[in-house]
């Protein structure tokens, strides 16, 4: 009897997810909009800024180290932070007119949510809100560009939906940036095997020059790129592994 | 990987942007289907089992003991995810204790530093668990070493053992330390994390739907 029932809360379990899970194929307009537009931000050097509360928060983090450290190889990592908490003063201190603004709110009402949002708008950045429910407060609001509401009032399936969702527009923003055309900071970057930006590997280069703000001028095989010696400490002449535009370990003595 | 791979509807000829849109839709479409069959397909491959680990871990929870969740990357913010649902849980669900490990960033930083990264979340679990509590680990491949540090220490203090791994299991499945391992077998690392998240999800329902029981 009770081994009957729990096989039923099983399956109850599972079938309460199955006509959200259909809703969000259902989306699909919205959510090829709001990649289009988010590639285009990157594109301007944009970075991503994700925040969230509670639970929303994990889904911040989550996806915004999909963008920076994608798990797909050779895929270029993109410029994402997610905040430690959302609020509009953290907004308006971290946000640019390039950015896009990513806001969490499984029922569509948290206020905090909002008003980063509202803030990141005033600033000039793509507004995304990721919601559930019925979209609630955030959803209608007109600082908002694209809203993508969850089906459900659920607020687990509301984030296992939300899951789904992030890793389709991780996927389709790069989708969008190869197809029609990389900007120009990936594809100058990238020739033939050596890609200083976009490897998942480390390439070891050669520093020609050191210049103001951390940033070097390195030989490759294919001519000279500028790239960051923040992390390490290197001159003219040494060797450094660079992964991501960041020399990340020197190799070489020093000859000069 | 070569994108045209992925979608091989993709060719330098349909260069405008009404043509991205299009194949962005489909794609789109044809995700979400794939997610919706493999949750499904979940229920008969893991419902008996996921029933069981939650009998286990209602247990755990009646005789005082915690949950201790870890994973690395999009997994870390699942172990939070776990801590939240457990311990502020939607308005009818039972306040349980549990503690997300990578989310103690002085500890885990001053680990990776001064030992290494492998020891994080063992050094944690000996530092705060012992039998009766629970652990429970993330990995879509199921072979990060200092998750499986991490299961032979939870084993070693005979806590009760849940994991999460993705293709077929990796080295979570060969090393004999998970009490409960579910695995998703699907070769797509953003399938794995959004399965895992239902799991996870669907083990916290029963436990309460237990816990109700019991009370």
């Amino acid at each position: 009897m009770a081994r009957e029932t729990a096989e039923e809360a099983v399956r109850a379990a599972f079938r309460r997810r199955a006509d959200p899970g259909r809703a969000l194929g259902a989306d699909a307009d919205l959510i090829a909009a709001a990649c289009r537009d988010m590639a285009a931000r990157f594109r301007r050097d944009g970075k991503i800024i994700t925040f969230g509360e509670g639970g929303a928060a994990t889904d911040a983090q989550h996806v915004a180290v999909e963008f920076l450290h994608p798990v797909v190889v050779g895929k270029p990592a993109l410029p994402a932070l997610a905040l430690t908490a959302a609020t509009a003063d953290r907004l308006r201190l971290l946000a640019s007119p390039e950015d896009i603004a990513l806001g969490f709110s499984p029922d569509g009402r948290c206020a905090n949510v909002l008003e980063a949002l509202r803030a990141a708008r005033e600033v000039g950045a793509l507004t995304v809100a990721l919601v559930g429910g019925d979209g609630g407060d955030i959803a209608g609001d007109k600082a908002v560009d694209h809203a993508l509401i969850a089906r459900s009032d659920d607020p687990c399936v509301v984030k296992e939906l939300h899951v789904t969702a992030y890793h389709i527009l991780w996927e389709l923003v790069h989708v969008f940036i190869e197809r029609q055309g990389s900007p120009e900071r990936f594809a100058a970057e990238c020739h033939e095997d050596v890609c200083v930006t976009c490897s998942d590997t480390a390439v070891p280069v050669r520093v020609r020059e050191v210049m103001d703000g951390g940033l070097a001028i390195v030989e490759t095989e294919n001519g000279p790129e500028e790239i960051s010696l923040a992390l390490v400490d290197a001159g003219p002449g040494d060797t450094v592994l660079v992964h991501a535009k960041e020399a990340i370990a020197v190799l070489g003595e020093p000859t000069g | 990987m070569n994108p045209e791979s992925l979608y091989p509807f993709l060719s330098p000829e349909q260069g405008d942007g009404s043509g991205v849109l299009a194949d962005v839709r489909a794609s789109t479409e044809e995700k979400a289907a794939e997610i919706v069959a493999l949750r499904e397909s979940l229920a008969d491959l893991h419902g008996e089992r996921l029933v069981e680990c939650a009998r286990r871990m209602a247990a755990c929870f009646e005789d005082g003991g915690r949950l201790f969740a870890f994973g690395n990357g999009g997994s870390g913010t699942d172990a939070r995810q776990i801590e939240e649902l457990h311990v502020g849980p939607p308005p009818q669900g039972r306040p349980l204790p549990a503690v997300s490990l990578p989310h103690d960033v002085a500890t885990v930083t001053a680990l990776s530093n001064d030992v290494s990264f492998d020891v994080a979340f063992a050094r944690q679990l000996a530092a705060l668990a012992g039998a009766g509590d629970i652990a429970m680990g993330l990995s879509t491949s199921g072979g990060s070493e200092n998750l499986l540090r991490a299961f032979a220490e939870a084993n070693r203090r005979r806590m009760l053992t849940v994991g999460f791994a993705g293709y077929d299991g990796g080295r979570m499945a060969q090393a004999g330390t998970v009490d409960y391992l579910f695995v998703v077998p699907s070769s797509s690392v953003h399938r794995i994390q959004e399965a895992q998240t239902t799991l996870y999800h669907v083990l916290w329902e029963l436990t309460q739907w237990v816990l109700r029981g019991r009370s």
